[in-house]
């Protein structure tokens, strides 16, 4: 990946809490045009990493660049080009969803119109309450309102820490078909962090995954999944022969369990297509072979 | 800047906790004001009693610039405590409610972020400084007329009503950059912690330590007081002298400037270098 193509480049970064590495050696590429998911169980640094982003921590060693500049001497300009939302959203509890948009606009520098500051709250399905006060909001209207104020000044980075977080089911959907559109339609790049494996591999093209401040695995969801050990449950009517022939052919195949004909091996997903073969040449009734393709098999399988 | 500074007003004034000051002035004012009106000739009068003997007074010795005095006076130890409520709160309440991680995610540098919130604290605290000066003699003179002043600052001086204007303007302005100084001590205390109680209390607690530490004529004490802004804090007294002492008000000044440069310098280090982890 050529420097220039790269929105957000760290290199060696770390952040320590006291004793505790929040952050260790992470070196991380983010390219234009990508949605990155940071993955990692609680504690794993995934905050932390975006809070370095951000400026808002300081690191202890290493360097963050974002669209080529480095933080630590343009951060006014980068966070010009830079939407975020950071843990739970927090607003001024007794000014209204628009006096809050209007004043954040204010802050980033620009005299934002009514009727932008509307339709910001309109994209966010709070048009209804523009004038309402923030205190009087549930957790997922303040989700969407941290949303909108994201989004307000129309950056070309997104940083979101668990941006469906409180959200109702039909808001998670809504938040992640916008994360979509924002990604294809205008081309923006998105770094989020969830707790929510599925969300991850639903809304992502890229991962990176964390545990104790370290990089497990980054790259291409779909590359990692490729080349992973997968989850793969087999349904056959002949058990004795399909068990003879995984032990005698199959030898990177590993059965997890087996109960009469029902199989759940766990093997690598290139060799889906052989094992089939290799059953069917001995005459084995193949009646379902359905790979478990999930971004949580392997994360529970390399953390 | 002055957007910045503006933005931070506006949310200042959209807060109940910052009208406080303003309803306390008003209440203790008035009720100061009604009490002297009902008994205060006969306290004058116990207190004149021994000048009387010597002296002939004549004329409204109990007018609206003796009241505003006296009003400025018992004022002076109240004032801080509503002005720390305000200033201690303005960056440790954003810490607390989460809406600094919003401003600091804005491309806005910490420096310009902190000098807005610290300009719009010495200017609630000048606007609280002239709602006092108002209230005090505006309803003074509305209740109790005009005269000379008599007042005891080392001795007794009688100041004549023509010079009063000046020497009141004078008095306040002091006062105001005193009370900048208890702002600057509460905003310093508010960039170390975050929650808002806990700076308020400890501007207190520092602004009854140093007075107490002013006031008392021990040794050790006294090595230490020409450092302590808590002994310069009523030196306003000083423009109600004879001859006001142009060189001893100047130094009060400057030392006065001299803190709330300290307090505004300690508060951009530890802001600057702090990690927003609330």
């Amino acid at each position: 990946m050529s420097a220039d193509a790269c929105i957000i480049e760290t290199r060696a970064l770390q952040k320590r809490y006291g004793s505790i590495h929040a952050v260790d050696d992470l070196h991380l590429q983010v390219e234009a045009g990508t949605v990155y998911g940071v993955l990692g169980p609680n504690g794993s640094g995934k905050s932390t990493l975006l809070r370095l982003l951000l400026g808002l921590v300081w690191p202890d060693a290493g360097t963050i660049r974002l669209f080529g500049l480095p933080l630590a001497t343009h951060r006014d300009r980068i966070l010009r080009r830079v939407g975020a939302l950071i843990e739970k959203p927090d607003f001024y509890e007794y000014l209204s969803a628009y006096h809050n948009l209007a004043l954040l606009g204010r802050l980033s520098g620009l005299r934002l119109e009514r009727q932008k500051i509307l339709a910001s709250l309109e994209q966010a399905g709070l048009a209804a309450r523009a004038h309402s006060k923030v205190k009087t909001f549930s957790q997922g209207m303040r989700q969407r309102l941290g949303i909108a104020q994201a989004l307000l000044h129309d950056p070309e980075l997104l940083i979101l820490d668990e941006p469906t977080n409180g959200l109702d089911p039909q808001g998670v959907a809504d938040v992640r078909a916008l994360i979509g559109r924002l990604n294809r339609e205008q081309g923006k790049t998105v770094l989020l962090s969830s707790h929510l494996l599925h969300e991850i591999e639903v809304v992502a093209s890229h991962v990176l995954v964390l545990h104790q401040g370290q990089t497990v695995v980054a790259g291409a969801v779909h590359d990692l999944l490729e080349c992973s050990q997968a989850r793969v449950r087999l349904l056959v009517d002949e058990p004795q022969v399909t068990r003879q022939l995984l032990a005698e052919t199959m030898e990177t195949v590993h059965v997890l369990e087996a109960n009469n004909g029902h199989f759940v091996l766990s093997m690598a997903l290139d060799q889906v297509p052989l094992l089939n073969r290799h059953l069917v040449e001995a005459g084995v009734t193949v009646r379902a072979l359905i790979p478990m393709r999930s971004l949580e098999a392997y994360f529970l399988s390399i953390t | 800047m002055p957007t910045l500074v503006w933005i931070e007003l506006q949310k200042l004034f959209c807060r109940s906790r910052s009208y406080i000051a303003f309803i306390a002035i008003g209440l203790i004012v008035g009720v100061i004001e009604w009490g002297l009106r009902l008994e205060g000739h006969q306290v004058l009068e116990l207190l004149m009693q021994n000048l009387q003997e010597a002296f002939l007074f004549q004329g409204n010795l109990l007018n609206g610039y003796l009241v505003t005095y006296l009003v400025l006076n018992s004022l002076w130890l109240h004032v801080p405590i509503l002005i720390a409520l305000v200033t201690g709160d303005l960056v440790s309440g954003e810490a607390q409610a989460g809406t600094m991680r919003l401003l600091l995610t804005r491309p806005v540098g910490r420096l310009r972020l902190l000098t807005a919130k610290y300009l719009a604290g010495l200017l609630y605290t000048a606007l609280v400084v002239a709602f006092l000066a108002v209230t005090s003699w505006g309803m003074g003179r509305l209740c109790f007329g005009t005269g000379d002043l008599i007042v005891f600052y080392q001795t007794m001086n009688i100041v004549p009503e023509a010079e009063l204007p000046w020497r009141f303007a004078a008095a306040f302005a002091y006062g105001a950059l005193s009370m900048g100084v208890v702002a600057s001590l509460a905003f310093f205390c508010s960039t170390l912690a975050n929650h808002s109680l806990g700076p308020i209390i400890t501007t207190v607690a520092i602004l009854i330590g140093c007075t107490i530490v002013s006031t008392f004529e021990v040794g050790m004490f006294r090595t230490v007081q020409p450092f302590l802004f808590t002994t310069y804090l009523s030196k306003w007294q000083g423009f109600f002298a004879f001859d006001v002492q142009g060189e001893d008000m100047g130094l009060a000044i400057g030392i006065l400037v001299g803190h709330m440069a300290v307090f505004f310098g300690g508060a951009a280090g530890v802001f600057l270098r702090k990690d927003w982890t609330t």
